[in-house]
């Protein structure tokens, strides 16, 4: 990352935060990148039983594309906000490989409604995991197309783990809208789920 | 009214959960309507919310990471171990699990055997069904004792008061595995339905419905005995009404009667025994659809593709058979499962009845049978007392004041209500029946639709809001006299849907055409609501649901077209509408669908042709639309002139704002657009049904959204 690409971040960061929208658009293939990289050093937790500690990865993100010094973490929930996307990006790629490796390659639903039941049952976590991550970026995508700013919400909370407050700041909208959008869309996803679930068998 | 809901369910969420539905019941004590709302939304919201947090867990966690001390697959909610003794059970393995309980293998100490034990999910035996129902089901089931019938031995409790079941360990494949190596043969299937027709055939004899035949409950063992297992659809019928688009488990083996979340009884299963059937011999089932909601479609509405096309060796008679077993009327298919097997057993020349056709199974199952697998019995209990029939609301004859009656009976009469003036005589009338009868409740059922008439039209009394605030109460006093009635809550539902309270509309009208499935207008009421709200297609489909109830009236006629033009199928629904046209009096509704297939596919001329119709019953919406369709044509000044009007209009009395959006919109003119949208919110003078036209012409701008949300309806994806 040479200083170029800091001086765009930073200047991105900025917009965002001024509240241009089309700033995050340009921002999220540079955080995609550098995630990805960092990422990839962590990929043999993910290919094991392990999960990716996403908020020490995001952090380090933020500190090699912003922060040198520890000064300008006025910025940091617009970087969350954009890390979040670039995050639900990832872990849904490496689900998605996942799946391809297998044999046949189809995709093979995991009852989700049945978490617990899944981790009892033959199927190992990843592929649970797997599954679960597939099935909730598709719904989300259909969120997306019902309500953007929703399917915006849960990928800070969900995929971010941003704070309410954060996730508010960093999409300029209050905290009350946050966590109303939060809930309704947990419930809108849930439901969607299971009509999808219920197709799928 | 959806902002306050919103509130209180916001606050309501931030409380312990034991302390939740109290606060809410607390927040809408003088309202039943917002109570219902919320306790439903809160349920939701909840089990969304427990979701959410095991997807997290799941995702995100590294709780079951390989390095701790526990075994990875070893899930925190207690899993029981060998050391696990429940009576003369001793625990052995887990089995597997399924979304109706745990299954394990465990040793049957006092006669030394091995048994399956299924624990079910604590909260369904707590919560879902009345452990004194779950219990009689589970016995009656134990009682059928056939060799068709997937057997239990036991029905027990544990120390702490879950309940569990033994029952025998079967070895095999379900028919689901096996239809993955392709079709059966044609004796083949006919032994397997014949076994399944003789489990059913003992089932229904006493009573009990299984309500989920198909393949992956049907079970084949190595010795070539066919059994029927039992799983999970037992699901009560609030939880269809409420959970309005799905109805549980797999659709495509639903009889429509079942699909619609009507009772059932024995035919039902003979329907699904149709399509297991027909998968076997063809390989793929007759609606065969990818989602649920064409497959319904498909069910409600298409004939499956013949058997013969599939393979033209298919004996005439057992065609016959599916084609009989798939017949959508009850009425039509076989009147028991034993008459069926009658019929099955003949259908085989060849075959000699099913002695040898069994053993022609057993051949082909031991063929397989070392690579068969200990069969994971995930299966619960499904079998389900035949539905009592839900007491029919009689009519309305609930008065016994016979002045208060001739008053009802002078309020419905139709031609009356056509003018506004007209429409207030009626009003008079029903209040005059509920003056004589303060208990009536079919009267308040129809002040509420009144009310709502007058509200509709032109009102000098009062403004919109105040008027709808009526209507509810109305609606509202008429479902709390008689919770049973259609009219109520379908009165309910239409009023709510004016009061941008989309969702509680939904549900209402819903719960309407469950209670009397004959009220054509509420299911035509229901199919609009369910396209206006984003769900095109299941609005097709409720829209010919209706439709099948009362061919020739011509609200689910036109509803039907409306549908077909939400799913972008303008063609259809003008033919559609063409068959309307001869009616005397025209109906209104017809010429507006029909302008706005015309607008559709950019024919500006035909539109405005068809609004040119409908503007001497059309009032201030008629005026919008021409507006509209005059500006996207370019007539601008035509369409300015007509904005004055009704601008000025608006300013005099209440509840236009809508139309002056409309003609904006056809003007181009996106902020005025919005900002009169906005008023429509405020002033309720909002309909849907033009939100995807103007959402077409400016795209998916962002101020949109907030409107959206507060009327309750999808951001279209257009």
């Amino acid at each position: 990352m040479g200083d170029a690409e800091q001086h765009v971040v930073n200047r991105l960061l900025h917009e965002m935060r001024a509240g241009n929208s089309e700033a995050f658009t340009q921002l999220l293939p540079l955080v995609y990148d550098e995630l990805h990289q960092i990422a990839g050093r962590q990929r043999r937790k993910w290919d094991g039983e392990e999960t990716l500690d996403t908020t020490a990865l995001v952090h380090e993100a933020y500190i090699r594309l912003v922060d040198h010094a520890g000064q300008k973490w006025e910025s940091y929930p617009h970087f969350l906000a954009v890390a979040a996307t670039a995050m639900r990006q990832i872990l849904v790629d490496y689900a998605k490989r996942k799946h391809a490796g297998k044999r046949g390659g189809g995709l093979k639903r995991v009852p989700l409604f049945e978490i617990e039941s899944t981790l009892e049952s033959s199927a190992s976590i990843d592929e649970a995991r797997s599954s679960a991550l597939i099935a909730l970026d598709d719904s989300l995508r259909r969120l997306e197309e019902v309500d953007s700013r929703q399917s915006r919400i849960v990928e800070c909370r969900f995929f971010g783990g941003m704070t309410i407050e954060d996730t508010a700041t960093a999409l300029g909208i209050a905290p009350i809208t946050v966590r109303r959008g939060w809930t309704m869309a947990k419930s809108w996803l849930y439901q969607d789920l299971k009509m999808a679930l219920e197709d799928a068998t | 009214m959806s902002e306050l809901a919103d509130r209180i369910l916001d606050e309501a969420m931030t409380f312990d959960p034991q302390a939740r539905t109290a606060y809410l019941e607390q927040s809408s004590q003088h309202d039943p309507v917002l109570r219902n709302e919320l306790i439903a939304r809160l349920h939701s919201a909840e089990a969304a919310d427990d979701f959410f947090d095991r997807l997290n867990e799941l995702v995100f966690s590294s709780d079951f990471s390989s390095e701790d001390e526990a075994p990875t697959d070893e899930p925190q909610e207690s899993v029981l171990g060998d050391e696990d003794v429940f009576g003369h059970y001793r625990i052995v393995s887990l089995i597997g699990s399924g979304g109706m309980g745990t299954l394990y293998r465990a040793r049957d100490e006092r006669l030394d055997r091995e048994v399956a034990l299924k624990f079910l999910p604590s909260d369904l035996s707590a919560e879902r069904k009345p452990r004194e129902r779950l219990l009689a089901e589970a016995r009656a089931v134990a009682a059928l004792n056939h060799p068709n019938v997937c057997a239990i031995h036991e029905i027990a409790e544990t120390a702490d008061g879950r309940m569990f079941f033994a029952m025998p360990l079967y070895d095999g494949i379900t028919l689901k595995e096996k239809l993955r190596q392709g079709p059966l043969s044609i004796e083949e299937a006919v032994s397997t339905a014949i076994q399944i027709a003789r489990g059913l055939a003992a089932a229904h004899a006493r009573g009990i419905v299984h309500r989920d035949v198909k393949p992956g409950n049907v079970m084949l063992s190595p010795d070539g005995t066919v059994r029927l297992l039992d799983f999970g659809l037992a699901i009560p019928i609030d939880a269809i009404r409420v959970n309005s688009n799905s109805t549980r488990g797999t659709v495509a083996y639903m009889s429509p009667q079942q699909a619609r979340g009507e009772p059932i009884d024995a035919r039902s299963d003979l329907w699904s025994l149709g399509v297991v059937l027909y998968e076997m011999i063809a390989g793929s089932r007759p609606f065969n659809r990818r989602n649920s909601a064409p497959i319904l479609e498909q069910i409600f509405h298409s004939d499956p593709e013949p058997l013969s096309a599939y393979r033209q060796e298919i004996p005439a008679a057992l065609s016959r058979i599916v084609k009989r077993l798939l017949q959508r009327d009850p009425m039509k298919r076989f009147e028991s499962a034993e008459q069926l097997i009658d019929d099955l057993q003949s259908a085989l020349p060849a075959a000699a009845g099913n002695s040898r056709a069994s053993r022609l199974s057993r051949d082909r199952v031991l063929v397989l049978g070392t690579g068969a697998l200990v069969f994971v019995l995930i299966g619960f209990l499904s079998w389900t007392r035949i539905a009592e029939t839900r007491p029919r609301s009689t009519d309305h004859s609930t008065t016994r004041n016979v002045a208060a009656y001739e008053h009802y009976l002078r309020s419905m009469d139709q031609p009356l209500i056509r003018t506004d003036s007209g429409a207030r005589i009626a009003l008079d009338h029903v209040e005059q029946a509920i003056a004589l009868d303060t208990g009536y409740a079919a009267a308040y059922a129809r002040l509420a639709r009144l009310q709502l008439r007058i509200a509709n039209g032109n009102d000098p009394d009062m403004s919109r809001r105040e008027r709808l605030g009526l209507a509810e109460q109305a609606a509202v006093r008429a479902v709390a006299l008689d919770d049973s009635s259609g009219e109520a809550h379908a009165a309910l539902g239409k009023i709510m849907k004016y009061l941008n309270r989309r969702p509680l509309a939904v549900a209402e009208l819903r719960r309407a055409v469950i209670l009397d499935p004959s009220n054509a207008e509420a299911g035509g009421a229901l199919a609009e609501l369910l396209v206006e709200v984003g769900y095109p297609y299941e609005g097709l489909v409720q829209a010919r649901r209706a439709r099948e109830q009362d061919p020739l009236s011509p609200i689910p006629n036109a509803e039907v077209a409306n549908a077909l033009l939400a799913n972008d199928r303008c063609d259809e629904a003008l033919a559609e509408l063409a068959k309307l046209r001869s009616l005397r009096p025209p109906l209104h509704r017809a010429g507006d669908i029909a302008a706005q297939c015309y607008a559709r596919k950019k024919m500006w001329p035909q539109a405005i042709a068809e609004v040119e119709r409908i503007i001497p019953t059309g009032g201030n919406r008629a005026q919008g639309m021409m507006g509209y369709y005059l500006g996207r044509a370019g007539r601008k000044a035509e369409a300015t002139k007509i904005l004055d009007d009704l601008v000025r209009h608006s300013r005099e009395i209440n509840g236009d704002a809508y139309f002056v959006a409309m003609v904006y919109a056809g003007l181009g003119d996106r902020d005025q657009t919005i900002e009169w949208l906005e008023r429509s919110v405020d002033d309720l003078s909002f309909i849907a049904d033009w939100m995807p036209d103007i959402m077409r012409d400016f795209g998916q701008d962002p101020r949109f959204f907030p409107i959206a949300a507060r009327v309750g309806v999808a951001i279209l994806r257009h």
